[in-house]
């Protein structure tokens, strides 16, 4: 009889330890990667004091110059760098960033903060809104640039996407504050 | 004992794709409980953030902070859930609390300078804050009543 059992009881045990997998799913290890590494350090900056937001961004800046191609790496430094309100700096490794990986997100990104700086960058946006029609992409990077560049037009996409449910009401309150006032709220 | 409830709102941006200048904003709710006693001024505050910033990215984890400092000794708390039990709604998304006592300090008005955000960790692409990175908020206490 326990001979007849046994294998029953491999098979219990088998899909004890499958199940027990299942509800516990472990997510796959980026530890001890460099995007790990700089993520630690981007958690680290956000409670961080002015000198020590230096050490950390220079840590980071050498990772990043150790795998260039790491385009996640990039973002997290240009994220950091304009959180550190070095826009140029910032402004300079988002271009890298585009050429690496095109992303209408990081151009806009550059256009805002040109902006903010002082710039006049209706170029830029107009790029935004030329590729977004080609791609048929009605999104918020889509929605931003014309916000910059083209008010009618915006106010009608605007009313399109909240009739179509796409985007509440509510998600537009940002564009209530004006073009400067929006930049130097996201850009002090 | 008087407690107090604050929600502070914050604009934010975030460079990635879904999220942007549109869903990056944060709300900080924060609650005060203040009582005075013999050796000065007890306080007791629980925090908990509103952001969407990971649905509508589509995945990851928001991991919000907030820290206290009063003018009265200059000491900065952490807030944390450790060993602390809390109720939330549904959207909240947990900071957690702190308590420590104020001396009583006779003509100084107690003020608290609360510093609060947050950071997306996308897991494979790494973390990142919003941008401004961290938002200012100060809180003027009732005045010591025993000296």
């Amino acid at each position: 009889m326990k001979i007849i059992l046994y294998p029953f009881r491999v098979m219990a045990l088998f899909f004890l330890l499958c199940s027990d997998t299942n509800s516990y799913p472990q997510p796959l290890s980026i530890k001890n990667s460099p995007t790990s590494e700089v993520a630690d350090l981007v958690e680290k900056l956000v409670m961080a004091d002015s000198k020590q937001s230096t050490e950390i961004l220079t840590k980071i800046n050498t990772i990043r110059n150790k795998h260039p191609e790491n385009t996640d790496i990039l973002l997290m430094y240009a994220h950091s760098l304009i959180g550190e309100k070095r826009y140029r700096e910032g402004i300079d490794t988002l271009k890298i960033l585009y050429e690496k990986k095109p992303m209408r997100t990081y151009l806009l990104t550059q256009c805002l903060l040109k902006e903010r700086l002082g710039g006049k960058e209706r170029s830029c946006y107009d790029d935004i809104v030329q590729l977004s029609e080609k791609k048929n992409l009605i999104d918020s990077d889509y929605i931003t640039a014309l916000f910059f560049t083209d008010m009618e037009k915006f106010k009608t996409v605007k009313q399109q996407l909240i009739k179509e449910h796409r985007f509440k009401e509510s998600d537009f309150f940002v564009f209530t504050l004006g073009k400067e006032k929006m930049l130097h709220e996201f850009f002090p | 004992m008087t407690t107090k409830s604050f929600r502070f709102s914050t604009l934010g941006y975030l460079a990635l794709e879904g999220v942007r200048a549109l869903h990056a904003s944060y709300t900080l709710l924060l609650n005060v409980t203040e009582s005075d006693g013999k050796e000065g001024k007890k306080l007791f505050l629980s925090a908990s953030m509103l952001c969407n910033a990971a649905r509508a990215y589509g995945s990851g984890v928001i991991k919000p902070w907030c820290t206290v400092e009063n003018n009265i000794d200059n000491k900065k708390y952490v807030l944390d859930s450790k060993d602390k039990a809390f109720a939330l709604m549904q959207n909240e998304i947990l900071i957690g609390g702190t308590q420590f006592t104020l001396k009583a300090s006779k003509n100084i008005q107690p003020v608290l300078k609360i510093e609060t955000g947050y950071f997306l960790n996308t897991g494979y692409t790494g973390s990142l804050a919003p941008i401004p990175k961290k938002a200012t908020h100060y809180i003027s206490l009732n005045k010591f009543k025993q000296v």
